[in-house]
């Protein structure tokens, strides 16, 4: 008995011994303490939220990854700090006097990480790998403006030789467009444009899932890729422009949380947070310490056009003119949106400037009671109602919608005397439920994909895939097609203009407001340059 | 016990089918797939992606598919990852996850048996009482409260450790408390009742009765009989806490395979639910199986297999 008993503890003692021997196996020892002690020291430490999913330009579908592969490689052109295209890979350009046609002459000097000159090849490689039904791009549709692009990419067109790209030389990469396009010289930058070494992608088809295999042609290469943890990267060596490049490390954490980021931004262990939790959110972009950036990206509320109560334009304008938008945005959402008095967000382009400057920011008005009564009485009548049925507002569950939703419920409510129901559901149900049309109204968020504002009409014209809020406007219609066809490009932002206007007269939707990047930088971190739509890029930055 | 250890490995080896079946038609039965997005996606691209992954097939042949590549112990590619498998997932995050996990299991047993065999020593006094608001503290506490406040306190304030993220043996100090509390707090709260109960027995008021004081009589008669409770809680927890923490690991920026069990059911990424899934409930089988044979070296009264 005594024998076995102290046989037992004994054991609990090894257990516990061998484990506690474990736990600080596996963990690098610290490095030596003096790293942050030398000052002026060109290293940078941001934040990347998450592991990114890919770093392989045709297969990235979202901003993290957009973020980290813009460092790592370079497309045909990129953009200077004020978002002007200049040269990238691309030393010159020309294009056809009908537009379609766009010829990049490559700067001799470019070359990949691992030596190779990048080449015209390349680019073809590149992107007939995006168009490649079987490679499944996620963001193929951004080559769809080139000729038989989404031809190829459906199967009709099985010859990659009818597709628009070809290359006459090695350093120089002709491009014909299905129609003139005024965004695509820009769109070139885009990740999912970027390009890849031909011969190491062939030759090893995992080469983007690690550091060792992988090789990139821009301002930095990946030193270190520990997955879901950090990804260090270093100055390419071989890069055209390596001079302009000041930072000699740039590496990327990956902590998800939005306390945990704000703590490491305030105890210097993150040169930018952008994620600021939104309790502070207000006061940080009050005081300045924040920046605020358009995101392109706007909320809005989807009415179900084929229920009988939100075929009603008077309805839905009265729903819409019973918010008050600029309280919803310094309540309840707190975020640094701007309350929205039109669809297309700010920041936006229209092919000759910006969207919103040219056509105004304040298209309807909200908080006016009274009128809003009168709407609904007058809806209710055409309807030929007494009373509205109870109506419902879905959305995904998470803390803002549910915010929003409530207050908007009480909005209604107070100002209408309409009880709105709140259906709230996991986001991918929420998606599925909205795209079968099974909902009346529902709290929807889009952005842009590329800098343009046509790129958000589309998916209200008639019969369109995406318009799962079932609107049929015919003028409408007749504008998002002048859009699409239209070369003049002053007239071509004209009919843009035109149907934001069209859309909204009769509140077809409900914009909300427009998102914004708001973000933290430390003071001596310079010369990041951000955008609207494209990502992020630390090329020129450096530590003071 | 060697056939009795056989005998269990079958019937686990069974109930990890049930559970992988269970699992492929549940995650099937949730509306959404992988691509179920807010964004325009034309309806082209969906379906080159539904058939890169095959999800085109009908289901029954995509289950076979699953089951077929879980016998091999290949449960595929991720479909949110390009760029590991759901193999490499699980082995990459597990290690870290163990390491936190075995970190805090230690200061929770330790210091919960500690705090729980000193408030049913001084039954009723104020260190029982201590104790025990500790042991409360522990359960009702959140573990992102404790976190947040365990970061804002040692970390920000006082600078003795880093923020977040993982790499030294100081990232692992707050994640690893923010983690044990919890449980610690159950063990403690459990030994102290178990404790209690043998107190009253009969062979320890007779051991009293003898003149049996002290530790001696702590640990030779009262421990070993209360504590089996305690080592069967230890099974689930061990194996909850080997396989991470979704919070503990989302709030400091942790590598481990915690988020994907949570993460995967939101993505609908099918391989990694089915992956991580089996992978929980195997390590779960096994330390039920570790704990039911421990206590035959506890107890033996208590016999495994049948005597022949």
């Amino acid at each position: 008995m005594k024998k076995r008993l102290s046989v037992f503890f004994s054991f609990i003692l090894l257990v516990s011994l061998i484990l506690s021997g474990c736990s600080s196996k596996g963990i690098e020892e610290e490095p030596a303490a003096s790293d942050s002690e030398t000052k002026k020291e060109q290293k940078l430490t941001i934040n990347a939220i998450s592991e990114p999913p890919s770093l392989d330009p045709a297969l990235i579908d979202n901003q993290i990854a957009g973020d980290i592969s813009n460092q790592l490689f370079e497309g045909l052109v990129r953009l200077d700090e004020k978002g002007n295209v200049v040269a990238g890979v691309a030393e010159s350009w020309d294009i056809s006097d009908d537009k379609t046609v766009y010829t990049f002459h490559l700067n001799k000097n470019a070359k990949w990480s691992n030596g190779d000159p990048v080449t015209a090849e390349d680019f073809i490689f590149s992107w007939e790998r995006v168009l490649n039904p079987e490679v499944a791009a996620p963001l193929g549709s951004n080559l769809f403006f080139i000729k038989n692009g989404a031809a190829y990419n459906e199967g009709t067109v099985k010859d990659f030789n009818e597709v628009g790209i070809k290359a006459p030389d090695q350093q120089t990469l002709e491009i014909t467009l299905e129609r003139p396009t005024s965004f695509f010289l820009e769109l070139t930058s885009f990740f999912t444009l970027l390009p890849v070494n031909k011969k190491v992608a062939e030759a090893n088809a995992k080469w983007a899932t690690d550091a060792k295999t992988f090789v990139s042609n821009g301002p930095f290469q990946l030193k270190e890729w520990k997955h879901d943890q950090e990804l260090v990267m270093v100055p390419n060596e071989n890069y055209w422009a390596k001079e302009v490049v000041k930072l000699d490390e740039l590496k990327w954490v990956m902590v998800n949380d939005q306390n945990t980021e704000y703590g490491m931004y305030k105890s210097g262990e993150i040169a930018v947070a952008e994620q600021i939790p939104n309790s502070i959110k207000s006061q940080l972009i009050q005081s300045g310490d924040a920046e605020k950036l358009p995101s392109a990206s706007v909320a809005y509320l989807r009415f179900n056009h084929e229920n009988k109560v939100f075929s009603n334009p008077k309805i839905r304008k009265a729903l819409s003119m019973a918010l008050d938008r600029q309280l919803i945005v310094d309540k309840v959402t707190q975020g640094g949106e701007t309350p929205a008095f039109s669809f297309i967000p700010n920041g936006l382009g229209n092919g000759v400037g910006e969207f919103r400057e040219q056509a105004g920011d304040s298209l309807y008005k909200d908080k006016s009671v009274e009128e809003a009564k009168q709407l609904l009485e007058e809806g209710k009548a055409e309807l030929g109602l007494s009373s509205l049925p109870k109506v419902s507002l879905l959305f995904y569950t998470s803390d803002l919608y549910n915010q929003l939703t409530q207050a908007m419920q009480e909005m209604w409510k107070k100002n209408l005397g309409l009880e709105v129901e709140l259906k709230t559901m996991e986001r991918k149900v929420f998606v599925q439920n909205v795209q079968k049309g099974d909902y009346e109204i529902a709290i929807y968020s889009t952005g842009a994909d590329y800098n343009d504002a046509q790129n958000l009409l589309g998916q209200f014209t008639t019969g369109d895939v995406y318009n799962y809020s079932k609107i049929s406007i015919p003028a409408y219609d007749d504008l998002v097609k002048k859009v699409d066809t239209e070369l003049d490009l002053n007239k071509r932002a004209e009919y843009m203009q035109e149907a934001e206007k069209v859309l909204l007269e009769d509140m077809a939707i409900a914009p909300l407001y427009f998102n914004n990047k708001v973000y933290l930088q430390q003071d001596n971190v310079k010369n990041v340059h951000r955008y609207i739509i494209q990502a992020v890029d630390y090329r020129e930055a450096f530590v003071e | 016990m060697i056939f009795y250890i056989i005998k269990r490995m079958m019937t686990a080896l069974l109930a990890l089918f049930v559970i992988a079946t269970l699992t492929f038609v549940l995650m099937n039965l949730i509306p959404g797939d992988p691509f179920t997005n807010e964004k325009s996606i034309p309806e082209q691209v969906l379906k080159n992606l539904r058939a890169h992954y095959g999800l085109d097939q009908p289901l029954i042949i995509q289950y076979f598919k699953y089951m077929a590549g879980i016998i091999t112990l290949d449960f595929g590619p991720s479909i949110t990852s390009d760029t590991r498998t759901v193999n490499e997932l699980i082995l990459s995050g597990f290690p870290v996850s163990a390491v936190l996990g075995i970190q805090a299991l230690v200061i929770a047993v330790v210091f919960g048996m500690t705090l729980g065999i000193i408030a049913a020593i001084k039954h009723n006094g104020w260190l029982d009482y201590l104790s025990m608001v500790i042991a409360i503290l522990g359960l009702s506490v959140p573990s992102f409260v404790l976190s947040t406040v365990l970061i804002n306190y040692f970390a920000i304030k006082l600078e003795w450790l880093p923020v977040a993220t993982w790499g030294t043996w100081r990232h692992t100090v707050l994640p690893s408390l923010a983690l044990a509390v919890g449980p610690l707090a159950y063990i403690a709260r459990l030994t102290r009742s178990s404790i209690l109960e043998v107190l009253t027995s009969d062979y320890v008021q007779t051991a009293i009765a003898k003149g049996v004081t002290g530790s001696r009589l702590i640990f030779r008669h009262i421990l070993r009989n209360a504590l089996i409770p305690v080592v069967t809680v230890l099974g689930p927890i061990s194996a909850g806490i080997l396989t991470g923490s979704f919070v503990i690991e989302q709030i400091f920026g942790i590598p481990g395979i915690g988020k994907y069990f949570v993460q995967s059911i939101s993505d609908r990424d099918y391989p990694v639910i089915l992956g991580t899934t089996i992978f929980y409930s195997a390590i779960l089988i096994l330390f039920i199986l570790i704990i039911d044979l421990t206590y035959g070296f506890l107890d033996p009264r208590i016999k495994l297999a049948r005597r022949r």
